[in-house]
């Protein structure tokens, strides 16, 4: 009955750059605050030749990268190791508790005055934030395993170490994934966030420099490059998802 | 305070092979003597008795039906002879095999099945678990791919197979540890009527052809279901039947004990 106009999912985002652009052409708003589509690429374009966008996305990639390859991988650990055995998760739970509602944010000038000016201070804020997600979101995993599969599993015989291995493990990887798609998010936020200060690279540093100086065209070329990367995150977890868990229909 | 509730009475019936022309020899598997559960029921401090002196030998390649109303204590009895529950009083004997090797298999009620694993690697399961090496376990798999008549399925995840093919698995993974005692808890309660009939006639055909000692529970409404296909019900909690079969068995003929 539902009819699908798929031509439309083109049509709809060109009409809306081609109205923008119009609409600027027409000098019916002004250029300083919102410029055309066409000015921006070609910032863009000049941005990436002279080498500042590139360079920025690099120094911020390395941050993101670190932050979220570390704190997912604690995140994991902690998180099925909490979910898992009781008496982590009392040790666990009451700190997770008590720290997980302050923001991240808010962390981060503390981590400036333990850690540094410098790259560990960045990278610690977003492993934080990134290792949050990961662990409530495996726990929940590892403690949504039907009671069932456990109970199948030990009738077949498998220790306790197999059920682990071979039951909790696997049976906690799609709220796993849900958690590294949410911290993918959390890290492009925070390294934001962290590049406002103390910081003379990265793409966040770049876009502050570029509102300071009002250079709308850099901004806006900012804005759209980490829009990318956000695209980019999230379509490599789908593809690692995808090759983890064949037997879920993304 | 202790308070007693008696709960609905639990009713089995047994029929040895013997009386169905098989010739086996007999020897007794399962030995349970005087078995009692209590559950205590925290909320309301009450104890609730789910089994009571239940005594009862299971002969090698016996199917044997446990019936009654809900919360008779079929389900725990199952999962005692499992192992899966301890029981709370009596013994419970079990004929180990050569190698001490559990010799129970169950096939749970919504099939319990690995998501993760395909139709192949959840019937390895077990014999993975007992370090069984791979090219031994896989060719004993294939063996009982056909047994259960999935050949072609073997790489399909459970959630690309119907109701009937799936629990067809969970008896297949069930098989490959070689239990002398297969446990079904309630295994075509969440079947539709014509898969369930199916299923009937492939349950008995695999009981015959491995001649493993089947020990059914069936639900209320899953015995009442079944009489129209061969299960009979004489009234009262009691239910003896070979499945799809329209020479039933009453519960005189076969060994029969009921609790209160």
């Amino acid at each position: 009955m539902w009819r699908r106009y798929r031509p439309l999912r083109i049509i709809s985002p060109v009409a809306f750059l081609i109205i923008w652009e119009g609409v600027v052409r027409l000098d019916e708003v002004n250029q300083l605050i919102i410029p055309a589509p066409a000015s921006v690429l070609r910032t863009m374009i000049d941005l990436t030749i002279d080498g500042r966008l590139p360079w920025a996305i690099i120094a911020s990639l390395n941050r993101v990268l670190q932050g979220f390859i570390y704190g997912s991988l604690l995140g994991i650990v902690l998180g099925l190791l909490v979910g898992w055995f009781r008496a982590v998760e009392d040790a666990v739970d009451p700190l997770v508790a008590a720290t997980y509602p302050i923001p991240k944010s808010a962390l981060f000038p503390l981590f400036m005055l333990w850690f540094g000016l410098g790259e560990t201070s960045k990278v610690i804020t977003i492993l934080i934030g990134v290792l949050f997600l990961v662990l409530i979101n495996t726990v929940t995993g590892v403690k949504a395993i039907d009671p069932v599969l456990l109970k199948a599993a030990r009738d077949l015989g498998a220790n306790q170490r197999q059920i682990f291995t071979k039951v909790v493990i696997p049976g906690a990887l799609p709220n796993i994934f849900t958690g590294l798609r949410l911290g993918a998010g959390m890290a492009l936020i925070l390294v934001f966030i962290t590049e406002l200060e103390a910081t003379k690279a990265g793409l966040g540093f770049l876009l502050w420099e570029s509102y300071q100086l009002l250079l709308v065209k850099q901004v806006f070329s900012c804005t759209i490059a980490f829009g990318i990367l956000g695209i980019l995150s999230s379509w490599m977890l789908q593809w690692l998802e995808r090759a983890v868990c064949p037997w879920k229909r993304v | 305070m202790r308070h007693l509730r008696q709960r609905y009475p639990l009713g089995l019936v047994g029929g040895g092979a013997s009386a169905y022309g098989l010739s086996l020899i007999m020897a007794t598997i399962l030995r349970l003597k005087d078995i009692g559960k209590v559950w205590h029921i925290e909320r309301t401090k009450e104890e609730v008795m789910a089994l009571g002196g239940i005594s009862l030998d299971v002969e090698q390649g016996e199917f044997l039906i446990l019936v009654g109303p809900s919360g008779c204590g079929k389900s725990t009895l199952l999962q005692i002879v499992a192992g899966l529950e301890e029981p709370g009083s009596g013994t419970l004997e079990v004929t180990r095999a050569a190698d001490g090797q559990k010799q129970t298999g169950m096939v749970f009620q919504e099939f319990a099945l690995f998501l993760w694993r395909t139709v192949l690697q959840n019937i390895v399961f077990g014999p993975e678990a007992r370090s069984v090496p791979k090219a031994q376990r896989e060719a004993d798999a294939q063996k009982l791919i056909d047994l259960i008549h999935l050949r072609g399925f073997e790489h399909r995840y459970p959630h690309e197979l119907s109701g009937g093919m799936r629990q067809r698995v969970a008896l297949a993974r069930a098989l490959a540890n070689d239990p002398a005692i297969l446990l079904f808890d309630e295994p075509l309660a969440s079947l539709d009527a014509q898969t369930r009939k199916v299923l009937q006639v492939e349950l008995v055909r695999i009981w015959q052809e491995t001649k493993r000692s089947c020990f059914l529970r069936l639900g209320p409404a899953g015995s009442r279901k079944s009489c129209r296909s061969g299960f009979q019900d004489p009234g009262a909690s009691q239910v003896a039947a070979r499945p799809n079969c329209s020479n039933t068995f009453r519960s005189e003929s076969g060994k029969r004990w009921t609790v209160h």
